[in-house]
C-alpha cells in the first residue's frame, strides 16, 4: 500500500519481489534444448541467478546454471539437457527448474514439469 | 569600552611612559543570521531575503533583510536589550515551515556583535522504496504525488510530484510546496486467480493490485500457454479500480486454440508494468455414457485412465457421469467392469467412444 504521511517526513513504500519459472517444453529427449524463462517483479536488473534442475518426486538436483542475471524482470535461459556425467537415478523421467535469485533472496516455486525420454532411441531395421 | 596600552622605550637612561591611544566608548551591533535544515539533521543552509526587524532597544534601525549568507547585521547600536524578529513572507515561505513561527529573540547587546540566530524548518519529502526487511529494492518506479496545502485547505485531488526509479538511496528533496504526500511503488502484485482449476466454460476471476493506478486506468490481462509466455491466446481488458484490476473470463475452447500444456498463467498489465501469476490448470467437463453390449446404460463405480496416465474414479449413474478431463486429453480405458462395451464419451459436440474390456 502506498505510504501517506504530511511533507517533512521520509515515506517507505514496502514491495514484495516475486518469480516465476516456466519451462519451454512439456516433453523432450536427452539432447535436446529447453527454455528456462524467469519472470520476476521487484527485482533489479543484473540481480545474479541460478537455476537447478530437480527430479520431480524425490526433489534431487540434476544439475545447476549459475551465473545468470536479471533482465527487466526476465531471463530466458537456453538449456541443453545432457545429463550423462551427472548421475541422474535411472527412474526419474519428471523434472522440473526452480529459479533462485540471492539479492533480494528469492526462489521460485517449482516451474512446470517437463518429462524427459532418457531411452536410448531404438530403431528398425 | 576603551581600552589602552602602553610601551615602555628605553634609552639614554630615561624611561619614558606613553600611551599609544586611547579609545572613546564603542558600540555594539546585532548581527543575525538565519539558516535552514531538515528536521533533526546536522547540515544547514543559510536563507536569504528574509525580512529582520530590531526593537524594544535604545537605538532604532530600520528593517533589514538577510544576505546570500543568511545574515543581516544592525551595527552602531547603544548598549542595551535588543529584540531580533524575524518575518519569513513572500515566495519563500512556502519553502519553510512556520508553524509555529520563529519566536523573536531578546539579547543584551553591548560592545562587538552580539549573534541572534534562527533556524527554520524546511520543508521537505524523502521516498524509499524498501523490501519487507527494509532492505533498499532499487530499480522499482515510483511515483510521488502531492495534496498541496494552502492555509488550512488541502487540495482535493492528488497531482503528481515526481516520478523516478528506486535506487539504493533515499530520494530527498528539499523545499517542496507543504501538504500531503503519497508514495507508491509502481509495481502489479498479487495476480491471482480466483480458481487455479479452470474449466472450460466455468467464469473465473482474475485480479491483481495497482496500488498506484488512478481509477480507469486502462490495464489487461494476458493469458498465455506456460510453455510460450510471449504468444498470447486471449487478451481482457479492465479498469483499475480502488488499486485494484480485475476480470472475469469464461473460458472457451475458442480461445485457446494453441494451448498445448494445459497450464496457464496470465500477465496482468498496467502500461508498461506487469507481473506473472501462478500456474492454473485447465479442464474440459465431459459427459461419459456408459452402457453395456446390451446398451443398458450402467449404474457402477469405476475408473476412468486418461490418455495422460491419470486415473479417475466415478461413479455411472444411470449410465452417465460427468468429469473433468485435462486439457487435451481423453478418457482412453475404462476399468474395472464386468461387462463389455463401449464408452461414449461427449464433449464440444462431439461424440466418440471407447472400449469397456470385460
Amino acid at each position: 500500500m502506498p505510504d501517506e504521511a504530511d511533507h517533512s517526513t521520509r515515506l517507505v513504500e514496502r514491495v514484495a519481489p516475486t518469480v516465476l519459472t516456466l519451462v519451454s517444453r512439456a516433453r523432450c529427449w536427452h539432447g535436446e534444448d529447453i527454455v528456462i524463462r524467469v519472470r520476476t517483479t521487484a527485482v533489479p536488473d543484473d540481480a545474479a541467478v541460478e537455476l537447478k534442475i530437480l527430479v520431480v518426486g524425490s526433489d534431487a538436483e540434476v544439475d545447476s546454471v549459475k551465473d545468470l542475471k536479471i533482465t527487466s524482470g526476465a531471463l530466458n535461459h537456453t538449456y541443453t539437457i545432457d545429463w550423462k556425467a551427472k548421475g541422474v537415478a535411472a527412474e526419474a523421467r519428471e523434472f522440473a527448474a526452480v529459479a533462485i535469485i540471492t539479492d533480494p533472496a528469492l526462489t521460485s516455486r517449482r516451474s512446470p514439469s517437463f518429462f524427459v525420454d532418457r531411452a536410448e532411441p531404438f530403431f528398425s531395421g | 569600552m576603551a581600552t589602552a596600552t602602553t610601551t615602555t622605550q628605553s634609552g639614554s637612561g630615561q624611561e619614558v611612559h606613553e600611551p599609544v591611544h586611547s579609545c572613546a566608548k564603542t558600540k555594539g551591533s546585532a548581527m543575525c543570521e538565519v539558516l535552514t535544515a531538515r528536521d533533526g539533521s546536522d547540515k544547514t543552509t543559510a536563507v536569504a531575503d528574509v525580512k529582520v526587524e530590531l526593537s524594544n532597544g535604545p537605538t532604532s534601525s530600520p528593517a533589514k533583510t538577510t544576505t546570500g549568507q543568511g545574515r543581516a547585521e544592525f551595527t552602531a547600536l547603544d548598549a542595551g536589550q535588543y529584540t531580533v524578529t524575524i518575518k519569513v513572507e513572500g515566495p519563500i515561505a512556502k519553502f519553510y515551515d512556520l508553524d509555529p513561527a520563529p519566536a523573536p529573540q531578546t539579547r543584551a547587546v553591548t560592545t562587538g556583535p552580539t549573534a541572534y540566530s534562527f533556524l527554520l524548518k524546511s520543508v521537505w519529502i524523502g521516498a524509499a522504496v524498501t523490501y519487507e526487511n527494509g532492505a533498499p529494492a532499487p530499480g522499482v518506479p515510483w511515483i510521488l504525488r502531492v495534496k498541496k496545502r494552502t492555509g488550512d485547505r488541502l487540495a482535493a485531488k492528488w497531482s503528481t510530484h515526481k516520478e523516478d526509479t528506486s535506487t539504493k538511496e533515499d530520494y530527498v528533496e528539499d523545499y517542496v510546496s507543504k501538504g500531503r504526500y503519497q508514495l507508491a511503488a509502481k509495481v502489479v502484485t498479487a495476480p491471482a486467480w480466483s480458481e487455479t482449476d479452470l474449466v472450460v466454460g466455468t467464469a473465473v476471476t482474475l485480479t491483481a493490485k495497482c496500488a498506484w493506478a488512478e481509477d480507469e486506468t486502462s490495464g489487461k490481462f494476458e493469458l498465455f500457454d506456460v510453455l510460450d509466455p510471449a504468444t498470447a491466446l486471449h487478451t481482457l481488458t479492465a479498469k483499475a479500480a480502488a488499486g485494484k484490476l480485475e476480470a472475469s473470463w469464461t473460458p472457451a475452447t475458442d480461445q485457446l486454440g494453441s494451448l498445448k500444456s494445459g497450464l496457464l498463467v496470465f500477465k496482468a498489465s498496467v502500461g508498461d508494468v506487469a507481473a506473472f501469476s501462478p500456474v492454473a490448470k485447465i479442464g474440459v467437463k465431459e459427459k461419459v455414457e456408459l452402457v453395456d453390449a446390451a446398451g443398458t446404460k450402467l449404474t457402477k463405480r469405476v475408473v476412468l485412465r486418461l490418455s495422460n496416465g491419470q486415473d479417475v474414479e466415478a461413479n455411472v449413474n444411470n449410465g452417465e457421469v460427468q468429469i473433468t478431463l485435462p486439457w487435451g486429453h481423453a478418457v482412453a480405458r475404462v476399468s474395472p467392469t464386468s461387462v463389455s462395451g463401449r464408452v461414449k464419451v461427449e464433449a464440444n459436440g462431439g461424440t466418440r467412444s471407447v472400449m469397456v474390456p470385460a
